[in-house]
């Protein structure tokens, strides 16, 4: 497994005031990487290799009584792809201006791929290479491999104001331009059916842009406040589509020209997409005891890039006799929604609550007829009973609730809530077109006196709704020429219950308590199991568990010591069943035979510890900080099959992460202060998905051959903390 | 290690200017945060004048220097501490028996009602909204369950020390975070408010957007569509298969792949075989399952969130 090195020498010159009123601050540092750690540099400013420089920086001047204007520039990790800057200038009461800059970079490791090009929306192969019918065949696939760095980098603008226009109005806008730029991995595929499927594994292009713009009016008066706002939200992608030139040839069922050196292969890209909404919300005291809330908000996605072609390869598309139907999709989804919610406190003891939601995804994406090409291998099928005949499927939901809430202070110790809701949903092309939940809570809260607290909360559930028709969207996207044709006419086995459609008996349980048996300590535990049953689900999930345990505990004597420390550990449990089925002339038969049923056990283990301590000494003058964390996780997955099946034992999957900071802060002077900081992160996983699992292991997909992160990272870092 | 010396010597030489000029600056004895100019030009009022001289204290005094006393809509230069506290006749009087009329903390602390009101009568119009009825209010805390008015760092608002805040009570978000696929809310560089509206709003699980979707787009607009080729959990709700804060699988999905994908796809051919160990390469080359290595399905349905190609019906293009 690789380990990747990360070698930091961080020479901190810091010069930081503590900001409690005009402030001057300036903080400079040096330091070295020796590599790019997955994780520990995965949000945290990782640098290619090589030296980087910090540079933090906080100016302020605070409102005073004589002059209500301020202003504050702050700024963190500056000099590294992390950085964070953030200005204000405003006066107290009168508006409010601000602009902010944030960089996010998200590391994934790297992969080795014989493509070129990468960054670009055009994959191409070596000028040497020779094409075959899987990887066996491809001599020059392992000669070829290079080295792709996988991850991208977010930048993230914004600017704001407040502007309080008269006493009771105020008007407030923001505007957010993010940029995404960098790699990442799609599977490229060539081929569709009768087993001619041949992927690769594509570096492609992420070169995004958001642009999100909110403008808000408040007008606030004592028993009522009202918020209009209008939200824009524009996605650009710079690439509406990546194209890679096929490295396979000659596979059975391709038409000629779909192979190397002629075929390529092209996949859509995220396509831009708008988004605009108004909204309005309103609290209102109906009386000094209840109040009103009122939200609605009325919005419109659209999406109408202009369609790629049905296949990129030209031979193939000569052949086309059914054209597209349009020349983008005009895409539409409409939403509506509408929350209503009163909440009343009749007595010191009762307390009622109401609460309506109304939530619509109305789409309005007109539907036609596509005649496909599978795969950009094959010539265009357009006879009636053709299976590449399909109909898009423009799915929509309505979702009401009803809510209703009572709390009763049953003494000055405990008080009781308990809630019912009931959910509907209601879809448009979907296998089952309406369901509906009830769901009751209770939670119950106690209070011994400051020192002892703990609740109960419980949760039942119960989901079902119409009937359940798994066909449905199968039929509905397809010519009705070509299902006729399907043995059984349908898709997914007729007894499978999709997870989040199928009935579901749910039974959630959790408790928790906080006890300070002396003033300096604080012990806390939180216990839970959820229980989800799909007793309908013939396959599918059928049974889920949940249970998490957590403790905790905090000591924060006198002395200028204080200490925590956490431990977590959750179980999660899934059973899931299935039964495999081939198609041709043994469909049916197999499909309804219960020696091809598998079954799967999932057990998750997540096991999180925690421990910090930190000692001042000398009246602050020095303090010392330690703090310990890391996780365990181990996954494992239990094949059960039937008699006509085989099957073998998967290993088990883990990771492990392990941190440890360690920090001395020394106060030279009143304003000056010298840091030592030492950090290292451990990581280490295992995935049988993964490691060993090399760019030509699979037959019919070249891989990108990533290992599973393993790592040990350091930084050491001295710094001088000043105000001046 | 002679380049090292080279930089701490720098380092030393630096430190020894600064403390230097540091102490030119000089600070307010007893609280060496302060600098002296900044209490000289702060004029309490003369209510706080009062209440200053028996609570002048570090825990209290930051308060002149925020928008709670120098904003000129928050009352505090006519009323002072009473702005908050109320006018505490009683207090006054006797101040060791009787206490202030709202009190926020402690043995004598106010109903939570009778706090919080306190705080919304000028912070209706953004926190006090939604508060009343909210998650966090009906679980019984007050604002300054997470905020201390009187401090002018407020760590429950700034993105460094907030997620510190909310795990205080979200015990169980700090261990997720932890996991091995998560956002990254213990690396500072996305805050809880970034999704949530803790004061309230019309989103489940007080998200601020209104819906789980909408929250996730904000951040994932690529993935908003419409698209011609949907997936209809996905256009439903993310966390059909995302767990947000963290995971144990990657891409914060909830179970691993291609199971995940086999509890909803049970097709004939490969979408309905059982994956095992069988799948697992062999001692010869090429062997092993292109459904069950690398990245399982999406070896080829890569288009899990939608996709626009017209050819693209099965996720592939």
């Amino acid at each position: 497994m690789r380990r990747p090195r990360f070698r930091a020498v961080a020479l901190g010159l810091m010069l930081p005031g503590l900001a409690l009123a005009d402030c001057r601050e300036l903080a400079l540092g040096l330091g070295e990487f020796g590599d790019a750690a997955f994780r520990y540099g995965r949000f945290a400013g990782i640098e290619p290799r090589g030296g980087f420089a910090v540079l933090d920086l906080l100016l302020c001047r605070v409102a005073h009584a004589d002059d209500a204007t301020y202003w504050h520039i702050q700024g963190s990790d500056l000099a590294l792809s992390s950085r964070e800057l953030r200005a204000e200038y405003g006066e107290q009461g009168a508006y409010r201006l601000w602009a902010a800059y944030r960089g996010l970079p998200f590391v994934a490791g790297t992969g080795r791929t014989p493509l070129h090009g990468a960054g670009g929306t055009g994959l191409d192969l070596p000028p040497d290479w020779a094409g075959g019918a899987n990887t066996a065949a491809l001599a020059r696939l392992l000669p070829s491999l290079g080295e792709v760095a996988l991850g991208h980098e977010r930048r993230l603008r914004e600017a704001g104001f407040a502007l309080w226009l008269r006493r009771h109005w105020q008007l407030e806008s923001r505007y957010r331009d993010e940029s995404r730029d960098g790699l990442t991995v799609l599977g490229g595929v060539v081929g569709s059916t009768g087993g001619n499927a041949r992927a690769i594994a594509l570096p492609a292009p992420v070169d995004y842009r958001t642009r999100e713009a909110d403008v808000a009016l408040h007008h606030v008066r004592d028993g009522w406040q009202l918020r209009t706002g209008v939200l824009l939200s524009h996605f650009d992608n710079a690439h509406a589509a990546l194209r890679w030139r096929n490295p396979f040839s000659g596979v059975a069922g391709w038409h000629p020209a779909a192979g190397f050196p002629d075929g390529s292969g092209q996949l859509a890209l995220p396509p831009d997409n708008r988004f605009v909404q108004l909204s309005v919300a309103l609290g209102a005291a109906l009386s000094p005891r209840t109040r009103l809330n009122a939200d609605l908000a009325l919005g419109r996605a659209t999406q109408d890039e202009p369609f790629l072609p049905y296949t990129v390869n030209a031979a193939l598309a000569a052949g086309i006799v059914q054209p597209l139907p349009r020349a983008s999709l005009d895409g539409r989804i409409d939403t509506r929604r509408l929350v209503l919610r009163v909440d009343s406190r009749p007595g010191e003891h009762w307390r009622w609550q109401l609460g309506v939601r109304h939530d619509e995804r109305d789409n309005r994406t007109p539907r036609d007829e596509y005649v496909g090409i599978g795969g950009d291998a094959q010539d265009q099928d357009a006879s009636p009973a053709s299976g590449q005949r399909r109909f898009n499927l423009p799915v929509g939901h309505r979702e009401r609730q009803l809510t209703a809430v009572v709390g009763y202070r049953v003494s000055s110790r405990w008080r009781l809530d308990a809630g019912l809701e009931h959910e509907e949903i209601d879809r448009t092309w979907s296998a089952r077109s309406d369901s509906e939940e009830t769901r009751v809570r209770l939670d119950l809260r106690g209070r011994r006196d400051d020192r002892l607290a703990g609740g109960l909360r419980l949760l039942a559930s119960e989901r079902g709704g119409g009937n359940y028709l798994g066909s449905r969207p199968f039929l509905d996207g397809h010519a009705s020429a070509y299902t006729a044709t399907v043995p059984g006419g349908f898709e997914n086995l007729p007894g499978l219950r999709q997870f989040h459609l199928a009935d579901r008996d749910r039974v959630q349980a959790a408790m928790y308590a906080q006890w300070m048996p002396v003033d300096a300590i604080t012990l806390a535990i939180e216990a839970g199991r959820t229980a989800d049953d799909y007793d309908a689900s013939e396959f599918g999930l059928q049974r889920s568990r949940i249970r998490n345990l957590q403790l905790d505990a905090s000591i924060a004597p006198t002395g200028g010591l204080s200490a925590h420390a956490f431990a977590a550990r959750e179980r999660l449990a899934f059973a899931q069943a299935g039964r495999s089925f081939l198609g041709g002339a043994n469909r049916l038969a197999q499909a309804n035979d219960p020696a091809r049923d598998w079954f799967a056990r999932h057990r998750d283990t997540i096991e999180t510890v925690g421990v910090g301590v930190a000692r001042a000494f000398d009246g602050n003058r020095l303090t010392l900080r330690a703090d310990l964390a890391g996780s365990r996780t181990r996954g494992t997955v239990h094949v059960a099959t039937g008699a006509a099946l085989a099957s073998a034992p998967l290993p088990d999957n883990s990771a492990r992460l392990r941190t440890l900071d360690l920090a001395a802060d020394w106060r030279l002077a009143d304003a000056v202060a010298l840091r030592l900081r030492y950090r290292i992160e451990d990581f280490d996983s295992a995935d049988w998905a993964l490691d060993g699992v090399a760019p030509n292991t699979l037959a019919n997909v070249i891989l990108l051959g990533q290992d599973s992160p393993d790592y040990r990272a350091r930084a050491a870092m001295l710094s001088l903390r000043w105000r001046f | 290690m002679h380049e090292a010396g080279r930089w701490f010597g720098a380092l030393a030489v630096l430190a020894g200017a600064m403390a230097a000029s540091a102490g030119l600056a000089g600070a307010v004895d007893g609280d060496p945060a302060v600098p002296a100019h900044a209490l000289a030009v702060q004029a309490p009022g003369e209510a706080a004048e009062t209440c200053l001289l028996c609570h002048d204290s570090p825990a209290v005094t930051p308060i002149l220097r925020t928008a709670h006393a120098t904003s000129p809509h928050s009352g505090f230069a006519e009323r002072g501490c009473a702005t908050c506290h109320g006018e505490s006749q009683g207090h006054l009087r006797n101040p060791r028996q009787i206490a202030p009329d709202i009190v926020f903390a402690g043995e004598r602390a106010s109903a939570p009602a009778e706090q919080d009101r306190a705080c919304v009568s000028c912070h209706r119009g953004q926190a006090g909204m939604h508060w009343q009825g909210s998650a966090h209010e009906a679980a019984g805390l007050t604002c300054t369950a997470c905020h201390d008015a009187h401090a002018d760092r407020q760590p429950a608002i700034e993105r460094v020390t907030q997620a510190e805040t909310c795990f205080s009570c979200h015990r169980g978000v700090r261990a997720e975070a932890l996991r091995p696929s998560a956002h990254p809310l213990l690396d500072g560089r996305v805050v809880c408010t970034d999704c949530h509206a803790p004061h309230g709003g019309p989103g489940p699980a007080l998200l601020s957007a209104g819906a789980v979707n909408d929250t996730c787009y904000r951040c994932h607009a690529e993935k908003r569509g419409p698209f011609l080729w949907e997936h209809p959990p996905v256009r439903e709700d993310c966390l059909t298969c995302h767990r947000p804060h963290g995971a144990a699988h990657a891409s914060l999905l909830t179970q691993r792949t291609p199971f995940l994908c086999q509890q909803c796809h049970l097709a004939q051919f490969h979408p309905s075989t059982a994956s095992s160990g069988t799948g697992l390469p062999g001692q010869t080359l090429p062997s092993g399952s292109g459904n069950l290595l690398g990245r399982d399905c999406r070896n080829c349905h890569a288009q899990a969130h939608g996709s626009n190609h017209p050819s693209g019906a099965g996720l592939t293009r």
